[in-house]
């Protein structure tokens, strides 16, 4: 059911100007005004059923990026309006929610756009975010206004976009130190020639593309099919990050994230395993994340975008082994980012 | 720069937290061309059928093809123009359009000169039809071949509003104004029932529907600095305060919007003529009744020019209680004030006796109601009065001797001044209203009340019959008829003195002469030749000075008035020669009135005259008495007779062209008093040197007086703005506002400082460069900072108490920085 809305100063400007006419009208009681006057009569009424029409040939989409990679990196995105039929408006107004769910943060504004017939008009937002986040941008319905701007149909179309935004990783550069401490040093000594760190966790059918370092040959050999060993490398279980996705500082936020993003693609460059470990609060409990290659540590930070930061930190950090089962891991939290930016400085 | 950064759009952050604008959003649609042609052909649209319907509704012949395609490339040119973003060019486009604008005209002044006059005659010759205004001041048109120079007149006046239109149309879209400069000419045709041709009434009806979308849908302008967007708050009731983007203009809309605007337009006209045909229209039209009142101030205003909208008596009636001096000219309305039936038994004037003036002062005549208000009588004369009229009433009436016989008038008050009775002489005194402080309301006479009365005619021819009563009664009061202000009676006596009037009848102290018989006779006649000879009537003396006296302006200086200027100054005449005199105001029935007169056929004769007396064929007759017959006159006393009219207004008219607005411009402007009409219009070409120059003087003056005055109407205009959105302002804009002021002080001196971003920054440079340390702690530095970093960028308004404190230090700032060479 499409429900008019009015405008009540365009429609006073209308009657104003009715009335300036019909005054016309009765004072020079010409037939050129009696014509005006005609005019006004029914150019609201053919309006109405112009801006009816139009309302049914009329659909909206949002285009444009589909990822960012960092933030403050500049992206596009387009309201794009199509219309089928002959019909147009000079005024379609579009009520668009963005919503950042990482801050769980939505604001809504309006924009005007004309619908010209047999045409699809787009406008193009050119903006960068200073936040990361998963940016959703949804428009749930459109106001289609009469050429007279006097009141306008709604029509319901609930389209919805949405653009992840990655932390900046630039914030690790060459020169950047970490203390992995002891996970670190087991990591050193199993990645040295002779030696394997691993556990095998699982054994499967060969899938073409396995490493053959992997086949388990004797067991291939009892049962004739090409059998592949799982790994569980020690000491990727032993390199725990705990990214710590307290309600902080806006700031503080952002750059734990860049933190957390910089050093995990430092570590995959180095073909380093290690394992994000932080706290839901829309699971209610501690997820964690094994990172072998830059595809999942995409994932992992992908995932960490659609969390909410949690208020009580303390309280959590305490509880972080217990919930998880890691006993050391290194915390990147606001004190970890504050310190580093200390060391920067 | 601190103050710098709320112009820098594009880090305008939106709501969202982070999520910043980049660049200017971009709607795929727009089209610059489309604009172009958009504008250039609703501005052509609105000029051609502005200037071309105005012309065609008075049966103009010209060239539509020429004119279209010269208008159509202006309108493409200057559209195209108007659209450069650089300010350069365009400023360049409007000199080199008004400098070509200029020569054009200057090259074709003849022809485009003759073509107004040639369009202007057509206006008048329709005018003069319908408005039944004889005499119009036509032009004579230099060039025969009304065509060509009409052509070329509509050209040249057509590119002038196309540029006006253009200005209006890509800046602001005023619609009011466009729609007052193409309409506003229309008025003259349509008010007198000529309409455009076809082709122009769709062109005007598709600009203006155009117009109407245009302006509604609120697309019609382009937001500043050239941005596709604009941003704005709105309110809206399902989604609370938010912010807006709305497109400024654009070209696909515009086309569009005219070519619906042009189908519905054809639509429209074909459903109503079809309908409604024009020739079945016409015969159907009524004339509003505004229309009517209206059409009689457009005669006044042609033919009297502005001056003619106003100094009318008022619709009340043609009596203007007494007062005197303050009117400038006398416009009457023509609507009939009052309605007459009886029995004329001859041609002599009929005066109906309204207001009676008995004191004089300060440019006023006071009637005895105001003067037994005012004590200015005592109760005893103004019972005698009463009684001396009843007197020579009732003696008439009684006197059946009288030749005129008793006549019965029956008077309707349509829209004369309800104060006065109207009666005529001599009323049977029983039917009168009681004056003063015996009526029961100040209304004797109300509208559209009809009062009868008995009277016996008075015609001067047979006064003497009246001798035998009056002279019995010799108690009269005089003195009040003999008054008169000191300074009047000196103007009078210089008057008296320099025409060797009547001399040696001047008396002192207003003593009472008691003249009578031919001796009173010779001075009446002395005073009337004199009056009739050097005066003359018009009803445009002009207003009084202020610091002049009436009567003596009048016999002294103007010696030009209508009939209360006569009466006035004959009455105090009649004073200053001791004889008892008053002053009167009515109406006055003359011969023209019973030219005009309808006979009451179903009337019978006897109810309004005594027929026993008089037996012979008489009629009754109606008579409308508008208020050009409202009148006044003088009534002096007789010892032998009492009271006589004596009409001092002379019969001698000025000139009816003597006085127009227009010639009296053109006298003005020309510093002459001939009007246009007096020039002869084929030596136009010769007008000396000299008169151009004194013209282009004149109107040199005028203009830069308009400049002068628009100057400072501006600046007024400009500082109350200033004042008012100061004091309304929240205080962080106030403080931010001041602060730039400062920061702007600074640059002039050092504009290195331009460069520093931080607020911070900004203040330790001033306390720096400045002498201010002195009133400034550190603290005060770091809060002050903090303050206006918030001014600038909080949504938070800042305290009052900051506020103040903030506004505290940036006066000392400000008091200590000078700027420094």
């Amino acid at each position: 059911m499409k429900k008019p809305y009015i405008k009540i100063l365009s429609i006073t400007l209308y009657i104003f100007f009715f009335l300036v006419n019909c005054f016309m009208f009765y004072f020079l009681g010409n037939y050129f005004n009696l014509l005006f006057v005609t005019a006004m009569v029914i150019i609201p009424i053919a309006t109405f059923f112009f801006c009816r029409f139009l309302s049914n040939q009329v659909s909206v989409s949002i285009t444009g990026a589909s990822l960012v990679e960092k933030r403050n990196d500049e992206f596009v995105f387009h309201i794009d309006i199509n219309n089928r039929g002959f019909f147009f408006t000079n005024n379609c107004v579009i009520y668009v929610d963005i919503h950042n769910s990482f801050f769980d943060e939505t604001t809504t504004h309006s924009i005007n756009i004309p619908i010209n017939p047999f045409s699809k008009n787009s406008v193009s937002y050119p903006v960068k975010s200073r936040h990361c986040g998963v940016i959703t941008i949804k428009i749930n319905d459109i106001y289609i206004y009469d050429l007279l701007n006097m009141f306008s149909l709604k029509k319901k179309v609930n389209v919805t976009r949405e653009i992840p935004i990655f932390p900046d990783y630039t914030i690790i550069d060459d020169n950047f130190s970490m203390d992995f401490s002891k996970g670190y040093t087991n990591l050193e000594e199993s990645t040295s020639k002779g030696h394997d760190s691993s556990e095998v966790s699982d054994v499967r059918e060969y899938i073409p593309g396995d490493k053959l370092q992997n086949i388990h040959w004797k067991l291939s050999a009892k049962k004739d099919i090409l059998m592949v060993k799982e790994h569980v490398s020690l000491t990727s279980s032993q390199l725990v990050l705990y990214v710590e996705l307290a309600l902080l500082e806006e700031n503080l936020l952002d750059l734990i994230l860049d933190y957390t993003y910089g050093i995990g693609i430092k570590l995959c460059n180095e073909n380093v395993p290690f394992t994000y470990i932080w706290y839901s609060t829309r699971k209610k409990e501690c997820i964690s994340h094994t990172v072998l290659s830059r595809t999942q540590l995409n994932d992992a930070i992908f995932e960490m975008l659609y969390e909410t930061p949690f208020d009580d930190y303390e309280y959590i950090r305490n509880n972080i082994t217990r919930m998880t089962g890691y006993e050391n891991f290194i915390t990147i939290g606001a004190d970890y980012v504050l310190e580093k930016k200390q060391e920067q400085k | 720069m601190f103050w710098r950064r709320n112009k820098n759009k594009n880090n305008e952050y939106y709501d969202i937290i982070g999520l910043a604008k980049t660049g200017n959003l971009s709607l795929s649609a727009s089209n610059d061309y489309f604009l172009i042609f958009g504008r250039a052909i609703l501005c052509l649209l609105l000029t051609v059928g502005s200037i071309c319907g105005y012309a065609s509704c008075f049966g103009a012949q010209f060239n539509l093809w020429l004119i279209l395609g010269i208008l159509s490339l202006s309108s493409l040119i200057i559209a195209f123009f108007k659209n450069l973003k650089s300010n350069l060019w365009k400023n360049f486009f409007y000199l080199a359009f008004l400098f070509t604008f200029g020569f054009t005209i200057f090259r074709f002044y003849k022809y485009v000169n003759s073509g107004y006059h040639a369009l202007v005659n057509l206006t008048y010759a329709s005018l003069e039809n319908y408005l039944d205004i004889p005499a119009l001041v036509y032009y004579e048109e230099i060039i025969e071949s009304s065509y060509h120079t009409i052509t070329l007149f509509l050209i040249f006046l057509g590119i002038f509003e196309l540029f006006i239109y253009h200005i209006q149309i890509s800046e602001h879209f005023s619609a009011i104004k466009i729609f007052l400069l193409s309409f506003g000419p229309f008025i003259v045709p349509l008010f007198i029932n000529l309409i455009p041709e076809d082709f122009y009434i769709i062109c005007l009806m598709t600009a203006y529907i155009a117009g109407i979308i245009l302006r509604l849908c609120l697309h019609s302008c382009k937001p500043r600095k050239n941005e596709k967007y604009t941003v704005y708050k709105k309110t809206s009731p399902w989604s609370g305060k938010i912010k807006g983007f709305s497109y400024g203009t654009n070209g696909i809309t515009y086309f569009f919007s005219i070519c619906f605007s042009f189908i519905i337009s054809i639509l429209i006209f074909a459903i109503v003529t079809i309908t409604i045909p024009y020739a079945s229209y016409q015969r159907e039209e009524k004339i509003s009744s505004l229309k009517e009142s209206i059409t009689d101030e457009v005669k006044y205003f042609v033919t009297f020019g502005l001056s003619g909208l106003f100094n009318r008596y008022n619709a009340t009636g043609g009596l203007n209680d007494g007062k005197l001096g303050g009117i400038y000219s006398v416009r009457p309305d023509y609507e009939t004030d009052l309605t007459v039936r009886y029995v004329p038994l001859s041609g002599e004037p009929v005066y109906l006796r309204g207001f009676i003036g008995t004191a004089y002062a300060d440019r006023q005549w006071y009637n005895s109601d105001t003067l037994f208000e005012d004590k200015f009588i005592d109760e005893t004369f103004y019972k005698k009065m009463c009684e001396y009229d009843s007197l020579v009433s009732e003696y008439m009436y009684i006197n059946q001797n009288y030749p005129g016989s008793t006549n019965c008038m029956q008077i309707t008050n349509v829209g004369a001044n309800p104060k006065y009775s109207y009666s005529p002489y001599y009323t049977n005194p029983e039917q009168l209203e009681i004056y003063g402080a015996y009526a029961e309301t100040p209304y004797r006479f109300l509208l559209n009340r009809t009062k009868t009365y008995n009277f016996y005619p008075y015609y001067e021819n047979y006064m003497d019959s009246i001798y035998p009563v009056v002279s019995g009664y010799y108690d009269f009061h005089y003195a009040p008829y003999l008054q008169i202000p000191s300074d009047t009676r000196e103007e009078i006596v210089e008057f008296l003195v320099e025409n060797n009037l009547c001399t040696d009848y001047i008396t002192t102290n207003s003593s009472y002469s008691q003249l009578s018989g031919e001796k009173l006779d010779l001075i009446i006649s002395q005073v009337s030749e004199s009056l009739s000879t050097d005066f003359v009537y018009s009803l445009n003396p002009g207003i009084t000075p202020k610091n002049e006296d009436f009567v003596g302006y009048f016999l002294n200086e103007n010696q030009k008035g209508f009939c209360a200027h006569f009466a006035t100054s004959a009455t105090l005449i009649l004073r200053t020669l001791g004889i008892p005199a008053r002053y009167v105001e009515g109406y006055v029935i003359t011969s023209d009135n019973l030219q005009n007169a309808q006979i009451v056929e179903d009337a019978i004769l006897s109810d309004y005259m005594d027929t026993s007396i008089i037996n012979r064929d008489f009629s009754v007759v109606d008579v409308n008495i508008a208020d050009d017959k409202a009148h006044a006159w003088v009534e002096y006393y007789d010892p032998e007779f009492g009271w006589r009219v004596f009409e001092a207004t002379t019969a001698s008219m000025e000139d009816a062209s003597g006085y127009d607005f227009w010639s009296s411009l053109y006298g003005f402007l020309n510093n002459t008093s001939e009007s246009p009409n007096d020039l002869d219009v084929n030596n136009s070409e010769m007008i000396d040197s000299s008169t151009v120059a004194d013209i282009l003087y004149r109107l040199l003056i005028i203009i830069l007086t308009i400049v002068l005055l628009g100057i400072t109407i501006f600046y007024l205009y400009y500082g109350i703005k200033q004042y008012r959105s100061y004091h309304r302002s929240r205080n962080n804009i106030n403080v931010r506002n001041y602060y730039k002021i400062i920061c702007r002080k600074i640059c002039k001196t050092y504009p290195e400082f331009d460069f520093i971003i931080s607020v911070s920054g900004q203040l330790d440079f001033i306390i720096e460069h400045y002498k201010v340390s002195k009133s400034f702690l550190s603290k005060d530095i770091t809060s002050l900072a903090s303050i206006l970093e918030r001014s600038a960028f909080s949504k938070v308004d800042l305290t009052y108490s900051e506020y103040q404190y903030s506004m505290k230090m940036l006066k000392i700032l400000r008091k200590n920085i000078t700027f420094k060479f």
